[in-house]
């Protein structure tokens, strides 16, 4: 299904600094029923975000007005577990374009990339830079260059280079998940087929 | 952990529901009781697992031993369905994920072999398996 086309990214960050994020705590599985992708975003990080009650625990961060935008910095080992898409639908319809972490969890970073949304792996130093950075100043902006595979700190210039695959780099600034790419060349499949 | 006690046990689900640990608890089990404290769920794997255990008769005994068979398929192991572990209570499961609420939001719980789970069913608390079954 085809997603916003990622090319440059700039923005604020929101910090999650807790390590081994699994994506029981992303999207609790008693939210995965639905048949839809649109709003599992409001259950991002449910048990975390609400009581039992459903009322906003305070002291998370995605309830802290201090912190917004389109990039999620997070700590070591993020999206372990299982290998729900709708982890990643979640951090998609919440907002977030992309997911900032030293690592990620092999699964969940490919259903990142079918997805739409960026995961970015850094150093664990430029990182805490990161944390550091936001947390000083949550106005702190962030750009995340794809074309370029590239992550700066816009208020000091610290940048570092990223790897991704160039097939889905590729798809990414399309928009494209892999049924899109190949539904993209069917004028050239039909004309082959045609030849058979 | 040794002597902790517990309120749930839960052989199966995906992870350890086939008819082969489903029928080596029910072996250990026969002729025994869960303990007053224990719910005990068997979860097979799939409808046909359910199919053969009811009829190898492992359904029977195991029904006889206190246990309760549930609808084959995720159940607790990520509560998608109504087996959910309460707030609080503590499980032991032959699942393979021990993540914060994956049982049910508030739910501890302890991952361990269908034998030791079936121990801990008739002991209600944690227990070496072959202190339980010596024979």
């Amino acid at each position: 299904m085809a997603y916003d086309k990622f090319t440059i990214l700039r923005s604020t960050a929101v910090p999650l600094p807790t390590e081994n994020v699994d994506t029981d705590q992303i999207i609790p599985a008693r939210f995965l029923k639905a048949t839809e992708r649109e709003g599992f975003g409001d259950n991002l990080f449910r048990d975390w975000r609400y009581d039992v009650e459903g009322n906003p625990k305070p002291d998370f961060v995605l309830n802290d007005p201090t912190y917004s935008g389109k990039i999620l910095v997070s700590g070591k080992n993020f999206g372990s577990g299982s290998s729900r898409e709708h982890a990643v639908w979640a951090i998609y319809d919440y907002g977030f374009r992309c997911v900032v972490s030293s690592f990620f969890a092999d699964i969940f970073k490919n259903n990142c990339l079918n997805i739409g949304v960026l995961p970015v792996t850094v150093s664990a130093e430029f990182a805490d830079k990161l944390f550091a950075a936001i947390q000083a100043n949550p106005a702190t902006e962030i750009e995340v260059s794809l074309p370029q595979q590239k992550i700066t700190l816009l208020s000091t210039g610290e940048s570092e280079s990223f790897d991704i695959n160039e097939y889905k780099k590729d798809n990414m600034q399309n928009g494209f998940d892999d049924i899109d790419y190949l539904l993209n060349m069917s004028s050239e499949i039909d004309a082959f087929a045609a030849t058979k | 952990m040794d002597g902790q006690l517990f309120d749930f046990v839960v052989v199966g689900a995906g992870t350890n529901g086939r008819i082969e640990d489903i029928g080596s608890v029910a072996e250990f089990v026969k002729g025994k009781r869960r303990a007053d404290n224990i719910t005990a769920w068997i979860v097979p794997g799939s409808r046909e697992v359910e199919k053969q255990a009811h009829e190898e008769g492992l359904v029977k005994i195991l029904e006889d031993a206190g246990f309760e068979l549930r609808q084959p398929g995720c159940s607790a192991c990520l509560a998608m369905n109504d087996d959910k572990i309460p707030a609080g209570k503590l499980a032991v499961s032959t699942s393979n994920r021990n993540f914060e609420g994956r049982q049910g939001p508030g739910a501890r719980t302890m991952l361990a072999s269908p034998l030791t789970v079936a121990a801990v069913a008739v002991t209600g608390r944690i227990t070496d398996p072959r202190e339980v079954f010596v024979n």
